[in-house]
């Protein structure tokens, strides 16, 4: 009697498991079904994959600081040119990527004329004007690469001869360099078949109607047409107690005072900010400084170039902050200086296109003692490129016709930020 | 009361909760399968419409594969490289991401976007066929075409990822009278298992897409005759990836559809 007791108690314990056990999976089923996983129960049953994260780039390169930059692809059946494209853009990526190997795998650099420059042109390959002439090294930089020819640089080359390719590097005036590369001849084939020709020509090759331009000056016969662009201040969206506090000074000083015109001082002796109504921000300060943001972090105690860029676009960004939603960048647009002293000009660019503005000042000038940012102004503008509203540029003949004036101009396009809410597309000559 | 009488109520109830979860599970799948076949249904009569014939058997509930980054592994490029240049191949870096591995069969040249060319001065291969299949069987390739006849010809095959084509990483062998002239491509590691994402667009997306821009183009399409997810390579300054792509052919061409845009391609 007893022994019969006990199984039936074990039998009522073992059912009530089982029937327990069961409808919890029962409910949990039930559960991903109302969620939208079609039954599968995650993650105790399959196995999820987590998507591989892309590595983010390492602090000590400027790769991801891009330029505006003219680019030409020179292939068997016609030339396809960019004018100012994009660098988001993944059409370029096949050139992007190209110039980055190419620059990675540079060797041994022989100092050639600019003839053999316009012979290697001639064959074709894919040519790239950097706007500006910048340190070999930074151009390196901003692709990943460590390759410095020595001298500042403002034209390169892609080209190949018979079993190799080359790279040309040129200052466009008496620095030119060739230097053999990794790739393949096959490789460079390969990326400038992949681009329809949409029949652009250097002012060289254009006719009498171009010859007072600038010979590399890339002209586009059909029509040109960029997106239409909003700029505000970029401080309006950020409380003043939120910069002050960014850059290191305290909000709440009994020194701090506003003039008559909106324009706000905060002293902090010797450190002074001026912050101008136009959103314009004027800072001054020594070497004593203490705050990281200010500091450059030499690795070997006097700043570099790359690291002096670093820092100033590092403090850009904690000034625009993330919050601060644009299309407009920030470029490199100068380097002066060594020995850890140096001025840093960036500029903005909307999609590639550079802004300028009216009174020819720049957005962001920083001013390097000693590895510390002792100076800077900066003009914090936002803009916002309309996704459905475009400008039609000047046709290229009109704009060249009007340049008439200017021997030897380089004509490209821009921006025009006089302060008000629209930007003004133009082509400049320089 | 006694305590088993307690337990027997206590088993009717759990058991009466079994059944009720389990009819409620019965009832979610019945109307998931009513709502996929009327899915298809609807996207069957669209197309008819259009006088353009579906598959049979199309699942258009199907969901396309998820994305995946893909991370360039130097010891399986080493291991491809060896059973190309052979087992004493030398790696060396480049710059910029190429590197070259050099053997007793030459040179092989890998870049950063894995693409590859290999063109060895003198390589007799017995038979090319097979050394063709068995690089793609062990290397992750499917064989597409191959016009091999008497050790003179072509062979193509394409990358898969977890049994999906990669559309657009593939590999080419060239050979003359049974010498390897040319083997070139492009070369990604494994990037893990895909796993269909129930967030992402499914078949009848892509095929609703495919239409608007039959229709907007004017294609000459009279039938689709399959839909199937694939992955396609794409570089960026951030590394490699694979981003989810439904393929459609048709009786004229073969698209690519964009999971995430709805873009269309023509291969």
């Amino acid at each position: 009697m007893g022994k019969g007791k006990n199984h039936l108690r074990l039998r009522q314990n073992l059912a009530i498991l089982c029937l327990s056990l069961s409808a919890l999976f029962l409910l949990l089923k039930v559960v991903s079904y109302e969620v939208g996983l079609s039954g599968a129960i995650v993650p105790l049953f399959s196995q999820a994959v987590t998507p591989a994260a892309p590595e983010s780039a390492p602090s000590t390169d400027l790769s991801g600081m891009d330029g505006p930059m003219n680019i030409m692809v020179i292939g068997s059946y016609g030339q396809r040119g960019f004018l100012l494209p994009d660098s988001g853009s993944s059409e370029l990526e096949p050139l992007r990527s190209l110039l980055r190997e190419a620059l990675g795998s540079a060797r041994s650099p022989a100092t050639v004329s600019a003839e053999a420059f316009q012979q290697a042109l001639d064959q074709g390959g894919v040519f790239y004007d950097n706007l500006t002439t910048q340190s070999g090294a930074l151009l390196s930089a901003r692709f990943g690469a460590s390759f410095d020819p020595g001298f500042s640089v403002r034209y390169l080359l892609i080209s190949a001869s018979r079993s190799t390719v080359d790279l040309y590097l040129w200052d466009g005036a008496d620095a030119i360099c060739r230097c053999s590369t990794a790739l393949s001849p096959s490789a460079l084939t390969e990326v400038t078949s992949s681009y329809d020709p949409n029949d652009a020509l250097f002012a060289y090759e254009a006719g009498d109607a171009f010859a007072h331009l600038h010979p590399y000056t890339l002209l586009l016969f059909q029509p040109i047409s960029v997106p239409a662009v909003q700029g505000t201040s970029a401080l309006a969206q950020l409380s003043s107690d939120e910069l002050l506090a960014a850059l290191d000074f305290n909000p709440h000083s009994e020194s701090n005072y506003t003039l008559v015109n909106g324009t706000e001082v905060i002293m902090e002796s010797p450190r002074r900010l001026v912050i101008q109504p136009d959103g314009t921000l004027i800072y001054s300060g020594d070497t004593e400084v203490t705050s990281d943001l200010y500091r450059i972090p030499a690795a070997d105690g006097e700043a570099t170039e790359i690291e002096a860029v670093l820092a100033v676009r590092q403090l850009a960004e904690t000034i625009l902050s993330s919050d601060v939603s644009a299309n407009g960048e920030l470029w490199l647009s100068s380097v002066s200086g060594s020995g850890g002293t140096y001025t840093v000009t960036l500029d903005y660019m909307v999609q590639g296109v550079p802004v300028l503005f009216s009174d020819g000042g720049s957005a962001l000038t920083a001013e390097i003692t000693d590895s510390v940012i002792t100076g800077f102004q900066f003009r914090c503008r936002q803009y916002t490129a309309s996704a459905d509203e475009a400008v039609r540029l000047l046709p290229v003949r009109q704009a060249a016709a009007a340049a008439l004036a200017y021997e030897d101009a380089f004509l490209t396009a821009c921006y025009v930020d006089s302060g008000g809410a629209s930007l003004t597309p133009s082509w400049i000559a320089q | 009361m006694e305590t088993y009488r307690l337990k027997r109520i206590v088993i009717v109830l759990l058991a009466l909760v079994n059944l009720f979860l389990l009819g409620l599970l019965l009832n979610f799948r019945w109307q998931g399968s009513r709502s996929r076949q009327a899915l298809s249904q609807a996207l069957a009569e669209l197309y008819a419409d259009n006088q353009i014939q579906l598959p049979q058997g199309l699942d258009a509930s199907a969901a396309s594969l998820t994305p995946m980054g893909v991370t360039r592994s130097e010891q399986e490029e080493a291991s491809f490289a060896q059973a190309l240049v052979g087992e004493d191949a030398r790696a060396q870096d480049r710059g910029g991401g190429i590197y070259v591995y050099t053997g007793s069969y030459g040179s092989v040249r890998f870049r950063s976007s894995g693409s590859f060319d290999y063109a060895p001065p003198d390589r007799a291969v017995d038979d090319p066929e097979a050394f063709c299949r068995d690089l793609c069987e062990q290397f992750g390739y499917r064989e597409l075409s191959s016009t091999l006849d008497q050790g003179t010809g072509t062979f193509t095959a394409l990358r898969q990822i977890s049994g999906h084509d990669v559309y657009n990483c593939s590999l080419s062998a060239v050979f003359e009278d049974g010498n390897l002239i040319s083997l070139s491509g492009t070369w990604i590691s494994g990037a893990g298992a895909a796993q269909p994402d129930p967030a992402a667009s499914t078949a009848a997306d892509a095929l609703v897409d495919f239409l608007d821009y039959r229709n907007a183009n004017g294609i000459l399409c009279s039938a689709v005759r399959a839909v199937e997810p694939v992955y396609e390579l794409l570089s960026g300054a951030d590394g490699a990836s694979l981003a989810p792509r439904w393929q459609i052919t048709t009786d004229t061409y073969r698209y690519y559809v964009d999971c995430s845009t709805g873009a269309i391609l023509r291969a």
